[in-house]
């Protein structure tokens, strides 16, 4: 469960600010993502400033508190004794992690549990995608085809995501996705083989759907996976 | 000549399992999968003869063939 700390300390905000800057923000931001800390804010008050600590935990925070290191660059800054008050956080939300869980979704319902239906709900009516292998497509409809082409093309798609990262409204996503050839696709009769491909892309999300996507798979090694393209020598024989 | 690299993953030529190249040698092919792969290029085939044999088996004939091999079948 994740708690959020706030502590108060009176004084100069200003002054307080580049103390801390000096002192304390090095070592925190070596040692807080060891015990979990997730963010960290810094609010200006009437009589100094609250720094409102989010962590994963309790326990993360108190082992944060015990560090020798930390220990010492509290010494050091001089800060007077601080007032401490910690919360149990009952919900986040934030524009990244919205884009995060949308990303998701889309992997986990509408690619591999073909819920085409969620398509609607997740991609914005202007939503434009840009793919080298697949080219431009525009709104729910083009992406719902996307996922069609390639449904008709593999039975059981399992899309997996291995890295997801956002910042503001941009989601960066690496995936996995896997699948059994069973239907024709680019021109190429069905071979029961199944491929593996990984893939990036960057989208873009707002009012909590996507509205661009720019993307890049593995179409090469899709293809010689097919036996479209040669590859060398076979995994197994 | 340029030669293009291997892709991480590859189909097992046996079975059609897509297979980690780090992992392959360890590779043992399903029963069933390598069945099903090797059914896979005559499926057609395999439809148009169930679907002949289900309308014969549904003829006066194929009923009557069926009635005859199951008395033939039965012990005396």
């Amino acid at each position: 469960m994740a708690v959020l700390s706030v502590m108060s300390i009176q004084g100069n905000p200003d002054e307080l600010l580049a103390r801390m800057e000096a002192t304390l923000d090095p070592v925190a931001a070596r040692k807080a993502p060891q015990y979990g800390g997730i963010s960290s804010t810094v609010v200006r008050t009437d009589d100094g400033i609250k720094i409102l600590n989010l962590w994963e935990t309790e326990e993360g925070r108190h082992r944060m508190a015990d560090d020798p290191d930390v220990q010492d660059a509290i010494r050091a800054s001089g800060f007077p004794e601080p007032s401490f008050t910690g919360y149990e956080v009952l919900t986040i939300r934030s524009g990244a992690e919205g884009a995060k869980a949308i990303e998701r979704r889309i992997a986990d319902e509408v690619w591999t549990k073909g819920k085409l239906d969620l398509i609607e709900e997740l991609i914005a009516p202007e939503f434009v995608g840009t793919s080298p292998t697949d080219g431009e497509f525009h709104g729910p409809d083009g992406f719902r085809q996307l996922v069609e082409r390639y449904h008709s093309a593999f039975s059981g798609v399992e899309m997996r995501i291995e890295r997801l990262v956002a910042e503001g409204d941009w989601v960066a996503t690496n995936w996995t996705a896997r699948g059994t050839h069973t239907g024709e696709l680019m021109g190429i009769a069905p071979t029961s083989r199944e491929a593996t491909v990984t893939g990036m892309q960057f989208s873009r999300v707002r009012d909590g759907k996507l509205v661009e996507s720019h993307g890049l798979f593995d179409a090469l090694g899709m293809l010689q996976q097919l036996g479209a393209v040669p590859a060398g020598a076979p995994a197994h024989a | 000549m340029f030669a293009l690299p291997p892709p991480r993953h590859m189909p097992c030529d046996s079975c059609g399992e897509s297979l980690r190249a780090e992992t392959a040698a360890q590779h043992v092919c399903d029963d069933e999968r390598r069945h099903r792969y090797d059914l896979f290029p005559v499926r057609h085939e395999v439809e148009l003869f169930e679907n002949e044999l289900s309308a014969w088996l549904d003829s006066p004939t194929g009923r009557f063939e069926q009635y005859d091999a199951e008395r033939r079948r039965r012990p005396r």
